[in-house]
């Protein structure tokens, strides 16, 4: 913060907005340090792929800065930024840019110790988790992830409430049904 | 497995599957995006004059026809470029490399700008937010003399206006008399409006840039033997100009940094002294100082020329590339503003087209084509890549981001149009980008919100606080609710067992009107149904909060609103959520769902109800979402979707339904909600295509669909003023109203109309930091509420003004 004064001093005797112009990034550094690993976090789950979560986690920081100025409210500078970052996952899944690494990744270091006996329950949760529909997957992780309300879920997806709520539902029916599949099978 | 275990397995297989740390590299790309992506004010433009000449010989209509179809066009074409692109092949003849351009589309302008490309063909015009992928193609008026793209919807143009003409035009001459339009588009180039500048510009070349949607500057730049430059400024947007300045001698490179300083640099012509290589201004163009950069003594130097405009990337950090002498580019890099300038390593190889992408990213392209020169460091080393399919006659570059770009490739020297050509991997590859038809889509369409109107008037409300942690409006899923018959209702926490059961006869003044104890009380939230006798709210079992699947519907019925009691505990609640309810003589009907796929329950009192199971109208099997219920004279009529398929249905007395399919072609739309006011039933249909109008906020058109039964539906054109959003309507005195919020911005929005076809923006609501809005009428009255971050906001409206 220091160091951006000592600049904005001196445009500010040419008239330039110096507070605005130091606020806005003192401000969008604070944005990046409140959500830049929550939103890889987020993007690893909805995309099941840590390489790809990390483009789309970039390539949303790029349109959130672009955008930066369009941005009225800085108090909603974290759920407009998750939006975008919703939107960017949605894109992607939608593109089919990649198919789930997650699958993979299941069977490695990541299965975690578990007294009631849910690894194999977690494994298969993982693989259904991964061929539910793209806005169900992210429905989900925003759900049952991030922690957000329904009415949350559908101002981040543009989504009717009750899109949302049956969105859900669908998406636990189908992770029980593969669930229960799979320990037929076992 | 039981719900709950299903929840608690995905939460943790989530927790266990996502990484617990940010790699390091991400970290570092984030902390560099301020410094080194680019600006996010503005976009910028490459122009290239030829187009405008074209458009000068068409526009003006004079005899020049032969003339430029002689060497003397050459001669004009080195005395109107701004580039200082230099002349590769001298001769006349189309030039076409061995790795063919012409299978490109062949272009008269394209660039770039945050977060997309654009491109000129005639008067088509295409923008592309996805990297080149597809492109979006709309119209202008005319071939413009400049054009200056600052995002995706936000575009202005300069065209010759009438009474300009150009009797003589050889060496040396432009336009002589040369009346200037500027044209403006807001909507992606939907529409456009145009404001005519007063005076006569004649030998000058106009050019425009703009800060941001408001702020832009149009400078006549200085043509050899012209006038003085003249600059104007805008702060409408382009609607109105007023002059800042004559009498200097500017380029045609202009920008305007973050902070407002505005930029001009020498792009070159033939021969003689033209304008200084590098000036600007910090008070808005009256006044201009010349830049000195070091090394380049005595900057009105011919032959040393600016390679494309200024970049600055904040209001401190900037890059020009100087063009010296067409052999070797020199860029110098600026940490304050301008002020001071250090030379950054020669690049020594003839380079005639470069790309300022980030603070340190440059490119640079010379020819013959198959390497382009590269920065990585802010210009302290340079780096040839070899890259491929990037054909001979590079004439300029243009990156919308470090991956994403555009190339134009002379088809014949210096004469467009030329090939565009598209990057994804930051210049390493080359294709020719798949342009739309030329023909432009109504479907490119991103209407411009009409101007907002005080069609209704609404008055703040404060409610009474109840509960001990101060949540004043209603319960953790629920709000306030209509009363059917008049009044509003809320249920507020007073505690884990204790709501207040709140009334207001008009939605300004409330009063307790009973308490609702128990340990479920806390689940009731509305909404209400009133079928005469007695009165029905919903809720959920087991706190109602958010969704859980674990958790059962409810329902409390009253005859007074002071007294409820509990429906029982049965089957048809099981894993149920409610979304909405009406009500009959006969009956009520309530829409939602449950654990089983189930969406409609009916009940003759309140206390006892039953699923509609009937397959054939309500597919378990398949996804049924209601989204909207009413009861009119003619019966129960909901909206909502099977899969994907708009659908409707009516049912006379809530127990037998009809399931109507909506209008063909609608599939994918989004049905959302559904009012019964004086021109019938009103539903929204939300997209389904989307249009990407900035980055990441992709918008979708909203069309009005009517009906006066139900079961027949008529669409409307979408509605511009709602474009984008995500309404709620409900019906209330004199007409409708919609709520909502627009793209990416959680604000709340309103909009009224008589008739559920022509929507306006209301104008003095207070709306201001309002999330989640949502509308509720009486009959009598309407009634908004949202949260503001700081609790609850609620606003009362008479009604919609006719």
């Amino acid at each position: 913060m220091r160091m951006l004064s000592s600049g904005l001093e001196e445009l500010a005797s040419e008239g330039v907005d110096a507070a605005s112009r130091g606020r806005s990034r003192i401000d969008w550094e604070l944005l990046v340090e409140r959500n830049l690993a929550p939103a890889y976090r987020l993007a690893s789950i909805i995309l099941g792929d840590p390489t790809e979560a990390q483009d789309v986690t970039h390539d949303s920081l790029l349109r959130a800065w672009r955008a930066w100025p369009t941005l009225r409210d800085p108090l909603q500078a974290d759920a407009w930024f998750q939006r975008i970052v919703v939107n960017a996952c949605r894109d992607r899944l939608r593109h089919g840019r990649r198919t789930i690494a997650i699958l993979e990744r299941l069977g490695g270091d990541r299965q975690m110790a578990d007294p009631a006996g849910g690894v194999g329950d977690r494994d298969a949760i993982g693989r259904a988790f991964a061929v539910l529909a793209p806005d169900t997957r992210v429905t989900l992780a925003l759900r049952f992830f991030a922690d957000l309300s329904v009415d949350e879920i559908a101002a981040r997806m543009g989504s009717p409430s009750g899109t949302i709520k049956s969105r859900i539902h669908r998406g636990l029916r189908q992770l029980r049904a593969a669930m229960e599949a799979a320990g037929d099978s076992r | 497995m039981t719900d709950e275990r299903l929840e608690r397995e995905l939460r943790e297989w989530m927790i266990s599957a996502a990484p617990t740390e940010v790699p390091p590299a991400l970290a570092e790309r984030a902390r560099r995006i301020p410094s080194s992506a680019p600006a996010p004010e503005r976009g910028w433009l490459k122009p290239r004059l030829l187009a405008p000449l074209a458009a000068v010989a068409a526009a003006v209509a004079v005899v020049v026809f032969a003339v430029l179809a002689t060497s003397a066009v050459q001669d004009l074409v080195r005395v109107l470029r701004p580039s200082p692109t230099a002349p590769v092949v001298a001769t006349g003849s189309p030039v076409v490399s061995s790795q063919t351009p012409v299978s490109a589309p062949l272009v008269d302008d394209a660039g770039a700008f945050p977060g997309g490309l654009w491109a000129r063909r005639g008067t088509a015009f295409y923008r592309s937010t996805d990297g080149g992928a597809t492109w979006i193609a709309s119209s202008i008026q005319a071939n413009p003399l400049s054009v200056f793209v600052l995002d995706a919807t936000h575009a202005w143009t300069l065209t010759i206006g009438p009474g300009s003409s150009s009797p003589g035009c050889g060496q040396g001459c432009d336009i002589e008399t040369l009346h200037v339009v500027v044209n403006r588009t807001a909507d992606g180039g939907l529409t456009w409006q145009s404001t005519p500048l007063s005076g006569d510009y004649g030998n000058t070349y106009p050019v425009t840039t703009f800060a941001d949607a408001n702020v832009g500057y149009v400078v006549m730049a200085q043509q050899r033997f012209g006038p003085p430059s003249t600059v104007l400024r805008s702060d409408d947007g382009g609607a109105t100009w007023r002059t800042m300045s004559t009498g200097a001698s500017l380029g045609s490179l202009v920008t305007v940094a973050p902070g407002g300083t505005l930029w001009s640099g020498a792009g070159g012509w033939a021969g003689g002294s033209g304008p200084q290589l590098l000036q600007r201004s910090t008070d808005a163009g009256a006044t201009w100082w010349v830049v000195t950069l070091p090394g380049l003594v005595g900057a009105q130097t011919p032959g040393d020329n600016l390679l494309v405009q200024p970049r600055f990337f904040d209001a401190l950090d900037g890059v020009v590339a100087v063009q010296i002498e067409s052999q070797t580019v020199l860029c110098f890099r600026t940490a304050d503003g301008g002020r001071s300038w250090q030379a950054t390593a020669p690049l020594s190889n003839g380079a005639v087209a470069a790309a300022i992408i980030t603070l340190d990213h440059w490119l640079a392209a010379s020819n013959p084509a198959g390497k382009l020169a590269e920065t990585t460091d802010g210009g302290a080393t340079w780096n040839e890549r070899d890259v491929t399919a990037l054909p001979d006659s590079v004439g300029s570059l243009a990156f919308a981001d470090d991956l994403h770009g555009v190339a134009l490739v002379n088809v014949a020297p210096e004469i467009p149009p030329a090939a565009l050509y598209v990057t994804s991997d930051g210049g390493q590859s080359w294709r020719p980008a798949a342009l739309a038809p030329s023909s432009a889509r109504s479907t490119s369409a991103i209407p411009t919100q009409p101007p907002a109107q005080k069609t209704s008037t609404w008055t703040p409300v404060t409610l009474p606080h109840v509960a001990p942690e101060g949540t004043p409006v209603g319960g953790p899923a629920g709000g306030i609710a209509a009363v059917p018959g008049g009044g509003f209702i809320d249920f507020a926490i007073a505690g884990p067992t204790r709501t207040i059961v709140l009334y207001s006869a008009d939605g300004l003044g409330w009063t307790q009107r009973g308490e609702i104890t128990g340990e479920d009380a806390s689940g009731v939230t509305g909404p209400i149904g009133f079928n005469g006798k007695v009165y029905v709210a919903l809720g959920t079992e087991q706190g109602g909060t958010n969704y859980g699947p674990q958790s059962n519907g409810a329902a409390w019925v009253s005859t007074d609103l002071v007294h409820w009691t509990k429906a029982p505990t049965q089957n048809a609640f099981g894993g149920a959520a409610f979304s909405g309810i009406a009500a009959s003589s006969d009956g009520f009907v309530a829409i939602g769902f449950d654990q089983g796929g189930q969406c409609v329950w009916r009940s003759a009192d309140g206390l006892r109800w039953n699923v509609i199971a009937d397959e054939g109208a309500f597919p378990t099997g398949q996804a049924t979402d209601p989204t909207g219920l009413v009861h009119t004279s003619r019966g129960f009529v909901i909206v909502g979707h099977v899969e994907d398929q708009p659908t409707s249905w009516t049912s006379v007395n809530g127990e037998t339904w009809i399931r109507h399919t909506l209008p063909s072609g609608s599939s994918g739309v989004n049905v959302n909600g559904i009012a019964d006011g004086p021109a019938g039933l009103v539903s929204f249909a939300v997209g389904p295509a989307t249009v990407e109008v900035a980055p990441g906020d992709a918008r979708a058109p909203v069309a009005p669909w009517l009906s006066s039964d139900g079961v027949t539906w008529r669409s409307e054109p979408p509605s511009a003023a709602l474009f984008g959003t995500n309404p709620s309507v409900v019906a209330g005195p004199g007409g409708y109203v919609a709520t909502g919020t627009i793209g990416l911005d959680t604000g709340a929005r309103l909009w009224t109309s008589t008739d559920g076809v022509k929507w306006i923006p209301v104008a003095g609501a207070n709306l201001a930091g309002i999330e989640s809005p949502k509308v509720v009428s009486d009959g009598r009255h309407l009634l908004l509420w949202g949260d503001s971050g700081n609790g609850a906001v609620v606003l009362v409206s008479s009604g919609v003004d006719r």
